[in-house]
């Protein structure tokens, strides 16, 4: 294809890396080939090591999943691009002598098995909790630092950084915006990985981890002392990323009593690549509280007095305790659960009772 | 004061109009000194003609107090603005003869004894939910007032003030638009209301639920229900929640078994256009609930399986003689079951036991609908 509409291609793909959803594919694609290889993979890897989220042109299915199921934690790039500035480029062929990698099975299995002779990898996000790296592969190796210096490279890198750095601002706004919206109601809210690394924690969260005696972070991943609970908050996660399904977690030992976790997919806009990652608020739990009288009110249509004798009800009084801490007969009482029994369509005490609890 | 400072100063304030906290008063003060006048006002009402929002500078407490508690309604002004598109310049000597200004009462008991002969107001937001004006006062009035008003001076400030506006309306568009996407996510609808429950802006699943044709719906813009009951209490929940500092919770049913859940928050303040209060709203409609599961009950009280059926027969509204009925075993047995729960739970009455067998564990597990 012509070099100047690959690099057309290439930046109008960059340019839309501000939609929530960006064509990563084109991407993919363009970088191929304004570098001049024959596949493309973009590469996320949380905590230095595990892999997030793997995306690919051109590589076989073959190759694909050996990497993702094996190779991956050998790759020979992860190790020296470790603290890397964002936009540098590495060159397998320029970082390691014919000799090393003649003797390197991570080259001798996977490379060359699936006619990969040299990578170009740039890295696009060096984070303490996620790293990330766009990957061009060659099948046949040659010098590329020339071509890796030129303007042309230059300013596809410079664009691709600066997209990526829009990208990155713009789901810190929207976090934000969701942290200010969240903390109005109480609660607080994180974004993880599915595998439980915290990538970011509002403000409440990290009050929330920092006083907690049960869920925290151990090593930027959520973790809880109780085994039971550590798992079904780590099948949570995944079901939460895979599926569409809300998932809520009670964890007891916060500050303010029972609180609960809930978890949802997060919106496309705060990943990288393909990466899924998880949206989770921590909120105080399915009250425990008698519910307010208005609430009642509004529930049930019961005048403001009925109510506080359904929420006395609700609370474990007995009409006769009530009347008594109300200083009113025990018939008046009486008369008003008649008329709540009328209005809320019950036969029975404890259906009020069932009905008030359910409601708020 | 120096002209020049008055329109950095003013333009200076019009810049911040961005800023969660806008500086009002310098932006008032410096209007009051362009146009040319003694004293601004910033007035927003709702589609109801409720007012919304009354801020002033160099207004005498005895006119604010009069005007808020009696001549609002009778604004001359405020009913020809109607439709009148953000930027557009009132003046009351254009607008009305003097021999009709002398038998009004507005003017004659309101504006002569608190010194204003002239009213130039700029149209600062015409939505059919909320309007609001901006209007200087003057105590000597002049036929000359719309030479002014189209001086480059002016015009220079008001087209300023207009995209300041524009900005700040975009910024808290966005800040809801991102707060939509974000609670949606966790199957949550939202909205922003004014205290008298008029609608400013709705989320797509907001739109939906109160379009539903459940019965808390919209009705000329405002939240309605059609019982008296929980009409009051939503009236009572939207006056109260600028000032709440826990959010305020109401339970609508829908009629149909299941209900929405409302909590109502004070609005942020980059939700106000100027320093109106809004109430910020999320709701989510629940259809029945599922009673806690028999394992769950187990674990959580320490009961036996077949208590734990008991427990959970109660909680879903039987009596012990329909569950004994249904299980096929007498009603002594489930008699002495409900005893032993009694013991166990520490309670001392079935009203009881439903209670705390409701606050048990919730369901853990939420079904979203797929986006």
């Amino acid at each position: 294809m012509n070099q100047s509409f690959a690099l057309r291609r290439t930046l109008d793909a960059i340019a839309h890396l501000d939609d929530p959803q960006p064509p990563w594919s084109d991407l993919l694609q363009g970088m191929q080939q304004v570098v001049g290889g024959d596949s493309a993979t973009f590469i996320l890897l949380e905590r230095g090591s595990e892999l997030l989220s793997f995306q690919q042109v051109n590589v076989s299915p073959a190759a694909e999943r050996e990497y993702m199921q094996h190779f991956c934690a050998h790759d020979i790039l992860i190790p020296p691009t470790l603290g890397a500035a964002p936009g540098s480029w590495f060159d397998t062929h320029e970082l390691f002598s014919p000799a090393f990698l003649s003797k390197n099975f991570y080259y001798a299995d996977f490379m060359c098995r699936h006619s990969a002779r040299q990578m170009l990898a740039c890295i696009v996000d060096q984070g303490a909790q996620r790293r990330g790296g766009l990957t061009v592969q060659r099948s046949t190796a040659a010098h590329a630092r020339r071509l890796l210096d030129s303007t042309r490279i230059r300013r596809v890198t410079q664009a691709l950084r600066q997209g990526l750095a829009r990208r990155d601002e713009r789901a810190r706004l929207w976090l934000g915006g969701a942290e200010s919206a969240f903390a109005a109601f109480g609660e607080a809210v994180l974004l993880v990985t599915p595998a439980g690394t915290v990538l970011r924690a509002s403000a409440g969260a990290q009050e929330f981890f920092g006083a907690s005696r049960s869920l925290r972070l151990r090593s930027q991943r959520l973790w809880h002392p109780d085994a039971q609970t550590q798992q079904a908050l780590a099948a949570g996660l995944r079901l939460a990323a895979q599926s569409r399904q809300r998932i809520r977690l009670p964890i007891s030992g916060g500050s303010a009593g029972l609180q609960e976790l809930e978890m949802a997919r997060a919106a496309p806009q705060l990943s990288l690549g393909e990466e899924v990652l998880v949206l989770a608020r921590i909120r105080p739990g399915r009250s425990q509280a008698v519910p307010s009288i208005d609430s009642l009110c509004s529930a049930f249509g019961v005048t403001p007095a009925e109510a506080r004798v359904l929420a006395a009800l609700a609370a474990g009084q007995s009409p006769k305790q009530h009347a008594g801490a109300q200083g009113v007969s025990v018939h008046t009482v009486r008369s008003q659960l008649g008329s709540l029994m009328a209005k809320m369509g019950c036969t029975r005490q404890v259906d009020l009772v069932r009905k008030a609890l359910l409601a708020p | 004061m120096n002209r020049n400072l008055a329109l950095r100063r003013t333009l200076d304030a019009i810049s911040h109009l961005g800023d969660p906290e806008p500086p009002w008063a310098a932006l008032l003060q410096g209007m009051q000194q362009l146009v040319g006048g003694d004293s601004a006002t910033l007035i927003q009402i709702d589609c109801g003609g409720e007012l919304l929002n009354f801020q002033q500078h160099d207004v005498s407490p005895a006119a604010e107090r009069a005007y808020l508690e009696h001549f609002f309604a009778h604004d001359i002004v405020a009913p020809l603005t109607i439709g009148a598109p953000p930027g557009s310049w009132f003046d009351t000597q254009e607008l009305f003869s003097s021999s009709l200004l002398s038998k009004e009462g507005f003017y004659v008991d309101f504006m002569c004894p608190h010194r204003m002969r002239q009213l130039l107001t700029f149209i600062v937001e015409d939505s059919p939910q909320r309007r609001g004006g901006l209007t200087v006062q003057r105590s000597v009035s002049t036929s000359h007032a719309r030479r002014h008003l189209e001086s480059a001076t002016v015009r220079h400030v008001a087209g300023a003030l207009r995209q300041g506006l524009e900005q700040r309306n975009a910024m808290t568009r966005q800040w809801f638009d991102t707060a939509e996407s974000a609670f949606d996510g966790f199957g949550e609808a939202i909205c922003l209301a004014t205290p008298q429950g008029t609608v400013l802006r709705a989320s797509a699943r907001a739109r939906e639920l109160l379009g539903q044709g459940h019965s808390l719906r919209l009705r000329g813009g405002r939240l309605w229900h059609p019982g008296a009951e929980v009409q009051r209490a939503l009236r009572l929940a939207l006056a109260h929640a600028p000032q709440a500092r826990q959010p305020i919770r109401l339970s609508i049913p829908d009629g149909r078994g299941g209900q929405s859940r409302l909590e109502l928050v004070p609005a942020a303040p980059q939700l106000s256009l100027g320093r109106e209060a809004l109430v910020f709203i999320r709701m989510r409609h629940d259809g029945a609930r599922t009673p806690p599961p028999v394992d769950s009950l187990c674990s959580a009280f320490g009961i036996t399986p077949a208590e734990a059926r008991v427990l959970a027969a109660l909680v879903a509204g039987q009596s012990p003689k329909q569950h004994a009925g249904a299980q096929g075993v007498s009603v002594h047995t489930v008699r002495s079951q409900v005893g032993s729960l009694m013991a166990k739970m520490g309670c001392t009455r079935q009203a009881e036991l439903v209670r705390k067998g409701l606050l048990a564990q919730p369901p853990l597990l939420e079904t979203g609908r797929p986006a």
